[in-house]
């Protein structure tokens, strides 16, 4: 997979019971029909899904699964990113092992969230299995209920995804193929300041030799607000940040303010 | 003469009249064993050097690649000054030489610069000499360069105040009346109420797309989209955002209800603490090829160009 290829993995943030239905059924079906096992783990409105997946699992018994949430996840909500992590790669791994394509997952991860701190170690899953997902047939759609968790939580988890339903959040920061690699991707000006600061302690990279490198070309815009955000960042964990971009205004940008933990690396 | 900080016009007729006062003056530096710098286009550079004697120690800046957009140049002389200053100068001299494609179009912007160095160049001990060409030079730039330049050099090493100087505090925050760019008599490419960064910078892509390439192009999202940002945060009243295209050029004015920056200087000088705000103005005119600010009773409008501003 190239540096900034991202995988199918969609954070869908629904207050609309129907249009998700649609959805779900879409991508399980997709699934079902290139020979992957598909995974269920529906919320307290997301029923209606698994009555229509028992009806094909009378016939595909193995091909689905619907668990209950108490057994897909830790009980009182608060989830270890690499345990959980782990436990997917353990699942994909038997899935394959079966004569399956791959593994795909719908799961309702509402009540994993609820919290500021359920949401931060989410969160920080989400980031981490990204970076499995770039090599495995894991897919994956992450379902919130927006209206009992917010916008401001639904833009946190829906910055993380590759693909999103969310409304108002202009950029993504995703896995890249290495622990101390990210993709940055979309737009950020100052109205996403707040939200990028969190993704990127989220995504935990862990530098080599003092550096962490960020694929940014396919980020279209960068204000100095963001670009400050970064070089904080670089700040507090002593490290430089190596961003990748075809944007000729970043580099005179990070040399005008002085941001000397940002090296920039101008691509064709 | 030796001056901690002076800013004047050399307002020359002929060559031998410009030559009178910029020979004595560099060579006076040289001997004081003071940085001495010029900065003039080609002609009257190369008219320098053949009147200096050889191997006499000024420096000429590259002719004519100086003086692009003047908060870059503002801020390159800065450099340089504080270079010097830490290499031990005590004396600094500069004549320099705006080129006068520039007396056109963007004149509105080089006037500020002009009155704005008054205030950017304090603290160096600075003995600037600006250059116009009295004979090609407009009579309200000249009005402007008298309005900028506490006084003028004269040859015989005479030194006249200026009685129409104005403190920059003053001339910066006066409305300016800007000419407009004739890319605006027809109906813009674009124009959006109150858009978001996300909507404008569509916008933009779509109107530079085939008469801009990189950098221009990028340079232009920045400036437009740190501009609205600007409008929303700081200005009052409903935003709006026009994009006009031309074959050489885009052109966007972006408006809002309120009056506009207050401090003078802001665009020109990087601000002292950038948590006040100011520096999505500076980096505005860093990657402009031309940024207008227009003072009105109803509003403000701040007016950049990617691309050849010079119109006329």
């Amino acid at each position: 997979m190239s540096p900034t290829l991202l995988p199918d993995h969609t954070c869908w943030s629904f207050d609309d019971d129907r249009a998700f239905d649609r959805h779900a059924r879409e991508f399980l079906r997709n699934g079902l029909c290139c020979g992957e096992q598909v995974w269920y783990v529906p919320g307290p409105r997301s029923g209606g899904i698994a009555e229509w997946l028992r009806g094909t699992s009378a016939k595909r018994e193995r091909s689905v699964r619907i668990l209950d949430p108490a057994t897909a996840y830790p009980a009182d909500g608060a989830i270890d990113p690499d345990a959980q992590t782990a436990a997917y790669v353990t699942a994909t791994e038997q899935a394959l092992s079966a004569g399956f394509t791959g593994l795909r997952v719908v799961a309702d991860a509402t009540a994993l969230v609820r919290t500021a701190a359920h949401l931060d170690a989410f969160a920080r899953y989400e980031f981490a299995i990204g970076r499995y997902m770039r090599i495995a047939p894991l897919r994956a759609l992450c379902v919130f209920d927006r209206s009992a968790l917010g916008d401001d939580a639904m833009a946190q988890l829906a910055c993380l995804h590759p693909r999103s339903n969310t409304a108002g959040v202009s950029f993504g920061l995703h896995a890249g193929a290495t622990p101390r690699t990210a993709v940055l991707s979309g737009e950020l000006d100052v109205s996403m300041t707040g939200l990028l600061a969190g993704a990127i302690e989220r995504a935990g990279l862990r530098p080599v030799r003092g550096e962490v490198v960020i694929h940014a070309e396919a980020l279209r815009y960068i204000d100095h607000h963001c670009l400050r955000v970064l070089h904080a960042y670089a700040e507090r964990h002593a490290i430089v940040v190596v961003l990748r971009t075809v944007l000729s205004t970043v580099s005179v940008m990070a040399e005008l303010l002085g941001l000397l933990r940002i090296r920039v690396e101008m691509l064709p | 003469m030796t001056a901690a900080n002076l800013h004047e016009a050399l307002c020359y007729d002929s060559d031998d009249h410009l030559l009178a006062v910029v020979v004595p003056f560099l060579l006076g530096g040289v001997a004081a064993g003071e940085p001495t710098v010029v900065s003039l286009g080609p002609r009257n550079a190369a008219l320098v050097r053949a009147a200096l004697p050889a191997l006499v120690g000024v420096t000429f800046l590259a002719e004519g690649a100086v003086y692009a957009r003047p908060a870059t140049v503002i801020r390159e002389y800065r450099q340089m000054l504080r270079a010097h200053v830490a290499a031990g100068a005590g004396q600094i001299r500069i004549i320099g030489e705006l080129p006068p494609e520039i007396f056109g179009a963007t004149w509105d912007w080089w006037a500020r610069y002009e009155s704005a160095v008054n205030h950017a160049f304090q603290g160096f001990p600075l003995w600037s000499m600006c250059a116009y060409d009295t004979r090609i030079t407009p009579g309200p730039v000249l009005a402007d360069v008298m309005r900028t330049h506490p006084a003028t050099a004269a040859p015989g090493g005479r030194h006249l105040p200026s009685g129409t100087y104005t403190d920059p505090a003053v001339f910066l925050m006066e409305p300016r009346q800007p000419l407009a760019d004739p890319l605006q008599a027809d109906e813009p490419h674009a124009d959006l109420k109150n858009p978001n960064g996300t909507a404008t910078r569509e916008a933009v892509r779509d109107a530079a797309c085939g008469i801009l390439a990189a950098p221009s192009a990028d340079e232009l999202l920045m400036v437009v989209s740190e501009a609205v940002t600007n409008a929303h945060r700081h200005g009052r009243g409903a935003v709006r955002v026009r994009i006009w295209t031309g074959a050489d050029r885009v052109l966007a004015a972006i408006s809002d209800e309120g009056p506009g920056p207050q401090n003078p200087f802001a665009g020109l000088l990087p601000p002292r603490d950038v948590t006040r705000g100011g520096l999505g103005l500076w980096l505005t005119h860093l990657f402009s090829d031309h940024a207008v600010l227009d003072r009105r009773p109803d509003g403000f409008t701040i007016r950049l160009t990617a691309g050849n501003p010079h119109w006329c």
